[in-house]
């Protein structure tokens, strides 16, 4: 039968790198930057991204559409894994385009999601603005 | 009524200090975007809250003390800072690219520092000696600012929203000058069975006192003598 976990975090990585999989480029505390997956040295990291949140009014309840992008990445491709605390930036296409030019965000206070047990992360983006200088 | 004239004033004493560092409404808004409240274009919505007025009897027939707490609504956006050409510039070093992110600050960090800094300027301004009487002409008591609260942050997008309100008390006079009823318009109806006409209706209008004849539909008024005759 063979190692169904194994199984598993490979079907999740042909659902994040596969066919909708656009690049995504890291760039954690250290300032290292990864820009390929540790899977494949020779292909770029590639992560699912949804350019639309969808997130509830605490005030009254409603359904609000936020443009902060989420995205979603194999564990196992990552050379390092985003930790709560640390500031992290990623760089993602503008668009849903893998050619389209990168934009800059950081990660949110929000906390990663991260399933040890399925293989991949979650980070929730937030654009930044350039400091005064 | 006089709260009016003081509101009023409070939004000119703040506006003419604001210096670009605010923006100033007299009115609570219904809903805005995060991105017109960034930086200098955070507002200060002024507004009358409540009053308290004392009960006595001088204030049956003459003024009356009004204990009026007007609401200071404050508002700011941020959104978070980092060294973008830092970490944008092929040619960064990760050290350097590291110490733009240890540089980074958050939206919410960035909220609270504004939104204490207005505080301060807000409470600065009003408690100016020259502003004790709020900018009136004439004297007003008791002015105090008793209470500032801060909200807990909204995150917005990109955007932190943040929110607090200051309360500012003060004491005036208010002089009931009366209100002339428009003829010719319709009355406030009030309907209840009165004693002695099981069958008839009384209602109370902003002109005068009237019943409704049940038989005719005919709108009767008290003539002041104790009979009702038909309105024409």
């Amino acid at each position: 039968m063979g190692d169904l976990r194994a199984k598993i975090e490979q079907d999740t990585g042909k659902t994040i790198e596969g066919r909708f999989g656009l690049p995504v480029e890291l760039i954690g505390p250290d300032g290292v930057s990864q820009i390929y997956s540790k899977n494949d040295p020779e292909s770029l990291l590639q992560g699912k991204i949804l350019y639309d949140t969808v997130r509830q009014n605490p005030d009254t309840g409603e359904s609000v559409i936020i443009e902060d992008p989420v995205v979603t990445l194999r564990r196992s491709s990552l050379n390092r894994i985003p930790l709560p605390g640390e500031v992290w930036s990623v760089r993602i296409p503008a668009e849903p385009r893998p050619d389209a030019d990168k934009e800059t965000y950081l990660v949110s206070d929000l906390p990663v999601e991260g399933g040890r047990s399925i293989g991949f992360v979650r980070l929730y983006l937030t654009k930044p603005e350039q400091v005064p200088e | 009524m006089k709260f009016i004239e003081v509101k009023e004033s409070i939004i000119n004493v703040l506006g003419s200090a604001a210096a670009g560092r605010f923006v100033v409404f007299g009115y609570q808004k219904q809903g805005q975007r995060a991105e017109d409240l960034l930086g200098n274009k955070r507002n200060v919505q002024v507004y009358f809250g409540s009053g308290e007025m004392p009960e006595s009897k001088s204030g049956l027939t003459g003024p009356v003390q009004h204990d009026p707490t007007f609401k200071i609504d404050c508002m700011v956006s941020t959104k978070a800072q980092v060294n973008l050409s830092a970490l944008t510039d092929p040619s960064s070093t990760p050290a350097e690219k590291a110490l733009a992110l240890a540089n980074t600050r958050t939206a919410s960090y960035l909220a609270d520092n504004s939104l204490d800094e207005l505080f301060s300027i807000i409470w600065n301004i009003l408690n100016d000696g020259r502003n004790v009487d709020l900018g009136m002409d004439e004297p007003v008591a008791s002015r105090w600012i008793p209470r500032i609260s801060k909200d807990t942050p909204l995150p917005v997008g990109e955007y932190c929203v943040l929110t607090g309100t200051m309360e500012l008390t003060c004491s005036i006079v208010e002089e009931p000058v009366g209100e002339e009823p428009v003829l010719g318009t319709d009355g406030v109806h009030t309907d209840y069975i009165a004693k002695d006409e099981p069958d008839s209706q009384m209602g109370v209008s902003n002109e005068s006192t009237f019943i409704i004849d049940d038989d005719t539909g005919d709108y009767l008024i008290d003539d002041e003598s104790g009979d009702y005759i038909v309105e024409d």
